[in-house]
């Protein structure tokens, strides 16, 4: 089939009142959320889970990217407002958001925020309609050891970049693929920690999990400190980006999208890197370099459209070979797991007018984002100003609702606040989260594919390097795995400079 | 004890709890909880080998974990430390979980204690009052244990809010959302 004939079949699935509805309500909910300080995208996605079992597939799937892609555009506003990033991926936003609002332009700020994140969004999209389909049908001829290959190097990039200390993140991993052993074994059907409970006999609920991990210790830490999360809110101030501003920004809003494609294309880096990384290069390229962290718009562009670009681009290996490419998208996994469809390239196959009609989806949403998003900017004080006290309670009711949903079970119940408080202690002891999660779904699949290719070969472990593509995996995840030591040992001497200072 | 100290002090606590429970998933948990047929061809293949693995992986990073806490520099600072500080001196909003305000009352390790009894409740709760009364409590205790500034909007939201969960899932995704023995909603 031609493009223009999935173009075709997809787009009944998408054209529709029920799907324009969806990512509206995601991007909505998504920058309400991504607004709240001590919200996260990340948490609003989690939470939002539930309500799409009810949809829908494309539908549901929708409503989620909506979140994501309104989350991340959200954090700008409270980033730029009080100094306090909405998301992580906002926090490069604040170097100049902020003292822009300090001068009294927090509008233009906010704008210029809006405009350069939907253009890098735009550039996401288009980039993932181009390669998923080319990268889908090169993993087409991938069979179990190529998969172990490529799960274990994305897996040693997650692991090593969610935390400041690598050791602690590759301890969370750990853990969340010793926790996705539980249930019955994948080739025997025996019991794996199970004790004797059938509720187990399935594996964890990923769902329990997922919200376990990511929205109750949230709720944990605002009861152990209630006060938190509290700013000043500036006045909107200057309000209008003129053409001539984002005419002056767009070099480096170009830059920024394509620094978000490119990471976000690899599974683990994330927007936050991406955002810092735009901003520093901006800074590196402009005339006005000396203006950056002291209320520089060119700033604000940079950063938006790095942590932005990287949107659609985190679905290119999500789509194409069914690897998440950051914490987000690996809930989104899960969505698509509920719906029973598979992402990887069997799906490019199987199911291609759900791939495009996520695609033109995808392309609505960046338009959407922008309507949605200007109105946001001028409600931002009623977003704001969501007192904590309660907003999370309200959390914790939707985190039951929502987690009991998916199998009608309270055992579901009880997982979630036992992951919960597990989080929490990790939290608490500087241990990130997100590596425990994408390994809780990736370890399931990396055993899968590893015991596969062992009864391939009868237990032979050179099955693990039998062509170029097992080779171009081992040799990544050897490089990914000296570049981290080379990082720790370079952080270990900048704390030592820094002692010195 | 001097703040480095006890941070170095907790990173070995952490790796030995590392190690101890990697321990117990090789020398326990797998051998008593772990089911292997006896026909299974090659070690690699059996339902312990993952497991097994994992659990000596935990060790080792664990023993990592502590030999990297023993060999840093006693006064070492971490960046989040100096990031902290820079913010501190720069007013930002937000710092470290662990500084202590007193302003609601209670400690806050009661506060966590008495959020996780309203947590074990509610799971027990549900299938007794149903889930909708049980979310109504549960939230107005927590709203008790905050000592929430905002009263009435407590109150109301604790009232709507799982009243309305309770329309879409019950009436829109078709969710069997427990009644519990006492009063049934429509």
């Amino acid at each position: 089939m031609s493009i223009i004939d999935n173009v075709a079949a997809a787009l009944p699935l998408v054209a529709n009142l029920e799907s324009f509805m969806a990512l509206f309500a995601g991007i909505v909910i998504g920058v309400v959320a991504g607004a709240i300080p001590g919200m996260s995208a990340t948490m609003a996605v989690a939470l939002t889970l539930p309500f799409t079992f009810a949809l829908q597939p494309i539908t549901g799937i929708l409503l989620l990217l909506g979140v994501y892609k309104g989350g991340i555009f959200g954090g700008s506003i409270p980033a730029i407002l009080i100094k306090t990033p909405g998301t992580p991926a906002s926090s490069a936003t604040v170097l100049d958001g902020y003292p822009m609002a300090e001068n009294g332009q927090a509008g233009k700020a906010l704008g210029m925020a809006l405009y350069a994140s939907c253009t890098a969004d735009m550039m996401s999209n288009l980039a993932l309609i181009l390669f998923a389909g080319w990268l889908a049908s090169f993993a087409l001829s991938f069979g179990p050891p190529e998969f172990f290959t490529l799960i274990l190097f994305s897996l040693s990039i997650i692991a090593g970049v969610s935390g400041e200390s690598l050791i602690k993140g590759l301890l969370s991993a750990v853990l969340g693929l010793l926790l996705a052993t539980v249930g019955l074994d994948l080739v025997y059907g025996t019991n794996r920690f199970n004790f004797g409970d059938p509720n187990l006999m399935g594996g964890l609920n990923f769902i329990a999990v997922l919200i376990g991990l990511f929205a109750i210790p949230e709720i944990l830490a605002y009861a152990w400190k209630p006060e938190n999360g509290k700013g000043t809110v500036r006045e909107l101030g200057e309000q209008h980006v003129t053409w001539a501003e984002y005419r002056r920004c767009l070099p480096s809003i170009v830059r920024g999208g394509f620094i978000g494609v490119i990471l976000g294309s690899i599974p683990g880096i994330g927007a936050a890197p991406s955002a810092f990384l735009s901003y520093s290069e901006a800074r590196r390229k402009s005339p006005n370099k000396d203006n950056f962290g002291k209320g520089e718009i060119e700033g604000v562009a940079a950063s938006e459209a790095g942590n932005n670009g990287v949107c659609g681009a985190t679905l290119i290996p999500l789509l194409a070979l069914g690897v998440p490419g950051d914490v987000i998208t690996a809930i989104v996994i899960g969505a698509f797991m509920i719906h029973g469809l598979q992402p990887g390239p069997m799906m490019f196959i199987q199911n291609t007018n759900i791939i495009y009609a996520l695609f033109l989806g995808l392309i609505i949403s960046s338009v959407l984002l922008l309507l949605v998003g200007s109105v946001a900017i001028r409600l931002f004080r009623y977003i704001v100003h969501v007192p904590r006290s309660v907003l999370l309670p309200g959390v914790l009711i939707l985190c039951v609702f929502g987690c009991y949903a998916v199998n009608n079970n309270v055992f579901d119940v009880m997982v979630m606040f036992i992951m919960g408080w597990i989080g929490y202690f990790m939290m608490r002891a500087g241990m990130p989260a997100a590596p425990f999660l994408i390994a809780f779904i990736l370890g399931p699949l990396l055993e899968d594919n590893f015991r596969q290719a062992m009864l391939m070969s009868n237990g032979q472990a050179q099955i693990l390097f039998r062509s170029p593509i097992t080779w171009f995996f081992w040799g990544l995840t050897a490089l990914t795995i000296g570049a981290l030591i080379r990082s720790a040992l370079k952080q270990d001497k900048r704390m030592a400079l820094l002692r010195d200072s | 004890m001097p703040d480095n100290d006890m941070g170095r002090f907790k990173d070995i606590g952490l790796g030995a709890g590392a190690v101890l429970f990697g321990l117990f998933i090789v020398v326990f948990a797998v051998p008593n909880y772990v089911s292997s047929p006896s026909n299974v061809q090659a070690m690699v293949l059996a339902p312990t080998f993952w497991p097994t693995i994992l659990g000596w992986i935990t060790v080792l990073l664990g023993v990592i974990f502590m030999a990297t806490s023993f060999i840093r520099p006693r006064f070492a600072v971490s960046e989040e430390d100096v990031s902290q500080q820079r913010n501190a001196a720069a007013g930002a909003v937000g710092g470290s979980d662990d500084a202590e305000v007193g302003q609601t009352g209670a400690a806050p390790w009661l506060r966590i204690l008495a959020l996780g009894v309203v947590m074990a409740g509610l799971v027990y709760a549900i299938p007794l009052v149903g889930m909708v009364w049980a979310s109504m409590i549960a939230f107005g205790l927590m709203a008790i244990i905050v000592r929430t500034p905002e009263p009435v909007s407590s109150v109301l939201v604790a009232i709507l809010l799982p009243l309305a969960l309770y329309a879409f899932f019950s009436h829109v995704a078709g969710v069997a959302v427990p009644q519990g023995e006492f009063i049934t909603l429509p």
